[in-house]
């Protein structure tokens, strides 16, 4: 009935429950402001619904890798200057991402999640991980046939 | 000395280190301003007499192979000793080898200032602006020489006399007025390379171009100690006279066989999208049939019409352009500005992305050095509505940017900047620095190294309105001492000063009366070879007690210091870093002081200090814990013996010692 204070529950987009640490769940700027406005007090109240936390725009696919990427990160610890987190940011997305060659799609979803659940290092690792493909792109064309874009018309400057 | 080709073999004895009236020949006193005046060098043809040109038949109408050596040297970021000497300087590149094939440290060699790592340790190290537009080996250095002819060059060769190794990039100007890379270091060719001179000729890239100007680019990083290059060497096939003429014919040709994207009309960009182009001939029917069993479903999807098989397999699949537009322009702000331009011309969406103001706040050409002109500078002023860090470094040599299209941009964008770096900008008049001055009150950082024209650009009250400046950087430039002494009562604030080489017009004991009276929040000062630096001067710098960095290298030279020292170390104790090269009124109470009052010293330089003792050395690396780099080179009274001990006390104590006996035992 009542769950510990420690954890957190959070409901993804397609209805999937996820138990999460509350440590974990802190590295989400989003928590924050649910856990200050929702979830006041933890109330042991007979209304479970009321303390899930819904995330409405986090398919749970894409929730599973964001709780990867959180709980690496909490492993690896504090790391000693800016330079070295984000070679450890860039480090654990790659690991993340994994063996299996994700779509484009998978990772832009992951981006956006990371918007919207507001965690800096994860958006700045997606982010840069993009810019790496499109700095790997010989040509303008190159660019187009990698992300698919349709060439609109003639460029005026 | 080293343009002595005629007579052979090298002039003045190896222990020289700087040009005293006595030393110097006539001849080895090179005018350096007038040579970086010139040009067009019309050349008398003195220096290949000695059966430097690898002659086969030298038909006018044919053109032969030759190989020459340097005529003259029009530009170069850093060199090790001061322009009037003979010393390790850039001039010293000029014409044939005069140690090599030996190995070791002479001063008849070029050297650049800095090594390895150390100065991007120490206080004074500053952040690249725009980063991610360094290529993976960024360049730290360069020269550019000339030759006495045009060739089309086969091998270029670099002959290195110390610690090889330091060469990435090599750079030819052809007379189509670009610069192409002929050769381009990769990872591997870092490794370390074994300590033995070498002719080092890597192979080049195949090329028409027509040239008698190289630069060549220098990586310190992997280097142990100071690279030196003795010569270089352009060989390639000449071009005769004729062709030569058409070549040069009036504008409007171009010949260069760049072309990267020809033809940007619209019809053929709408052609390019296509990618399958069904064929019709012959046998109509025929093909079509053919078509439609075999290429329509390829062509159905080249052209991205989905089937609605694959609409129900596919979820809702995100595209690069469904990303709000702060992801993307997040995304756009790491890319280079190559990259990013290319970005813009990929459809409109992103052209007004790549476009936006936020993504030109810091910008910096200095890689791109060989593709920056005014046009691009007008682009950018465009764009650059935000700016607050520029770096034009090395950009504009040849007039590829004009000082008033520089004035404009200026003008236009200056007045948010806050970080503005021209080192080795050579388009630079006194009208350029005026409008620094006038336009840029905001600086905080101003960088204008290898700026040392005569009469230099920096005078009168040009720089007046600068009040905010942290950092100065004037190394290797010349400028008025009035000026100098003016700007330290106006910038309060100051914390790094770099004024190496400034020449003999500046009294250095007038700067640092100054500094000891206006500028104590100094954190950095590099006053590399500077005269008229006394121990008053020393004393009065002790009155900046936040002083972590201190480079005073071949400064007061045979000058007693009394107790200045002693006061200098006593009132700075946050002091990481000192260069004491070659100050030879050092005594042993000095070395004493420095191993009980330098408790936070990470760096030392005792190069050439006499009366250094082994005790001296142990008691130092004893007390100074945070100690990571003694150079004690040429120290001669340190015997063989000592320098073995001191060999086990670097790995002891864990300190990179730096000695003479590294190459002596050859």
């Amino acid at each position: 009935m009542s769950h510990q204070p420690e954890m957190l529950q959070m409901r993804t987009s397609d209805g999937v429950v996820f138990d999460v640490s509350l440590k974990v769940a802190q590295q989400m700027g989003l928590t924050h402001n649910w856990l200050q406005t929702e979830h006041g007090e933890l109330r042991s109240s007979d209304d479970d619904d009321a303390n899930i936390m819904p995330l409405d725009r986090v398919s749970s696919e894409i929730f599973k890798l964001v709780l990867n990427w959180c709980h690496a990160i909490q492993a690896s610890g504090q790391p000693a200057d800016p330079k070295s987190k984000l070679q450890q940011e860039r480090t654990i997305f790659k690991n993340i991402l994994g063996e299996s060659n994700p779509s484009d799609s998978t990772i832009f979803e992951l981006i956006m999640a990371a918007d919207y659940l507001n965690i800096e290092g994860l958006l700045e690792a997606g982010t840069q991980h993009v810019a790496d493909v499109i700095n790997g792109c010989d040509s303008v064309e190159a660019i187009r046939v990698r992300f698919n874009i349709m060439y609109d018309g003639e460029m005026d400057h | 000395m080293s343009l002595l080709a005629l007579g052979g073999g090298g002039g003045g004895s190896g222990g020289t280190e700087d040009g005293s009236s006595s030393d110097t020949e006539p001849d080895a006193l090179i005018d350096f301003t007038a040579m970086l005046m010139e040009r067009k060098h019309e050349c008398n043809g003195g220096w290949f007499s000695c059966g430097s040109k690898l002659q086969s038949q030298a038909h006018e109408d044919h053109g032969y192979y030759l190989g020459q050596y340097v005529l003259g040297v029009l530009d170069f970021s850093s060199q090790y000793g001061i322009d009037y000497s003979i010393s390790y300087t850039a001039a010293n590149v000029i014409g044939r080898p005069t140690k090599f094939p030996a190995y070791g440290d002479y001063p008849e060699t070029f050297t650049m200032r800095t090594y390895g790592d150390w100065w991007q340790q120490a206080p004074s190290a500053t952040q690249e602006i725009q980063a991610q537009n360094l290529p993976a080996v960024p360049t730290h250095d360069f020269i550019v020489v000339y030759f006495e002819k045009f060739v089309v060059p086969t091998e270029v060769a670099i002959f290195e006399t110390f610690n090889p190794g330091g060469v990435v990039r090599i750079w030819a100007y052809s007379i189509t007025k670009r610069w192409t890379c002929l050769w381009e270091a990769t990872g591997n060719d870092l490794n370390r390379v074994p300590r033995d001179s070498r002719r080092f000729a890597p192979p080049l890239k195949k090329n028409n171009i027509i040239t008698k100007t190289l630069r060549i680019d220098f990586n310190h990083s992997r280097l142990n100690y100071y690279t030196e290059i003795d010569a270089i060497m352009l060989c390639g096939r000449t071009v005769p006279m004729r062709c030569m003429h058409q070549l040069l014919a009036p504008a409007g040709k171009r010949l260069a066989n760049t072309g990267e994207e020809s033809g940007n009309g619209p019809i053929i960009c709408k052609l390019r999208t296509l990618k399958f182009q069904p064929s019709c001939q012959g046998n109509d029917a025929v093909k079509l049939h053919e078509f439609i069993n075999n290429d329509l479903s390829k062509f159905l999807m080249d052209s991205r019409v989905e089937s609605e098989q694959q609409k129900n397999t596919s979820t809702t699949r995100i595209c690069l352009t469904d990303l709000p537009c702060e992801i993307l322009l997040k995304i756009l702000s790491y890319l280079d500005l190559k990259s990013l331009f290319r970005m813009g011309q990929v459809s409109h969406l992103f052209y007004d992305i790549s476009t936006h103001p936020l993504l030109y706040c810091d910008l910096s050409l200095k890689a791109y050095w060989q593709l920056a002109d005014s046009e691009l500078l007008c682009t950018l002023a465009r764009r650059a509505t935000m700016l607050r860090k520029l770096d034009l470094s090395w950009c504009g040599g040849f007039g590829e940017i004009s000082p008033t299209e520089f004035k404009k941009f200026l003008t236009q964008r200056g007045d948010n900047i806050t970080h503005l770096r021209l080192n080795s900008c050579k388009f630079l008049n006194a009208s350029c620095i005026e409008t620094v001055g006038i336009v840029c009150d905001n600086l905080i950082e101003l960088s204008l190294r290898n700026c040392s024209t005569n009469p230099p650009l920096l005078n009168f009250s040009c720089l007046a309105n600068l009040k905010n400046l942290e950092r100065l950087d004037l190394f290797q430039t010349a400028f008025e001492s009035e000026l100098l002494l003016s700007m330290l009562e106006s910038n309060r604030k100051l914390k790094h000063l770099n004024l190496a080489f400034c020449g003999v017009s500046v009294n250095m004991d007038n700067v640092a009366t100054h500094l000891g009276t206006y500028n104590t929040q100094l954190v950095s000062l590099d006053m590399w070879k500077a005269h008229f630096l006394s121990a008053r001067g020393l004393q009065s710098l002790a009155r900046c007690q936040q002083l972590e960095e201190l480079d005073l290298g071949w400064c007061m030279r045979e000058a007693t210091l009394g107790d200045s020292l002693y006061q200098l170390l006593y009132n700075c104790p946050k002091l990481k870093k000192l260069f004491l090269s070659a100050m030879r009124g050092i005594t042993e109470r000095d070395l004493m002081h420095i191993a009980t009052l330098g408790k936070n010293l990470e760096q030392l330089d005792l190069m050439g200090i006499l009366n250094i003792t082994h005790e001296r050395v142990y008691d130092i690396l004893v007390h100074c814990s945070k100690l990571k780099l003694l150079d004690l080179c040429f120290c001669d009274n340190l015997m063989d013996s000592d320098l073995d001990v001191i060999a086990d006390w670097s790995r002891l104590f864990n300190v990179d010692i730096k000695s003479s006996r590294i190459y002596n035992s050859r």
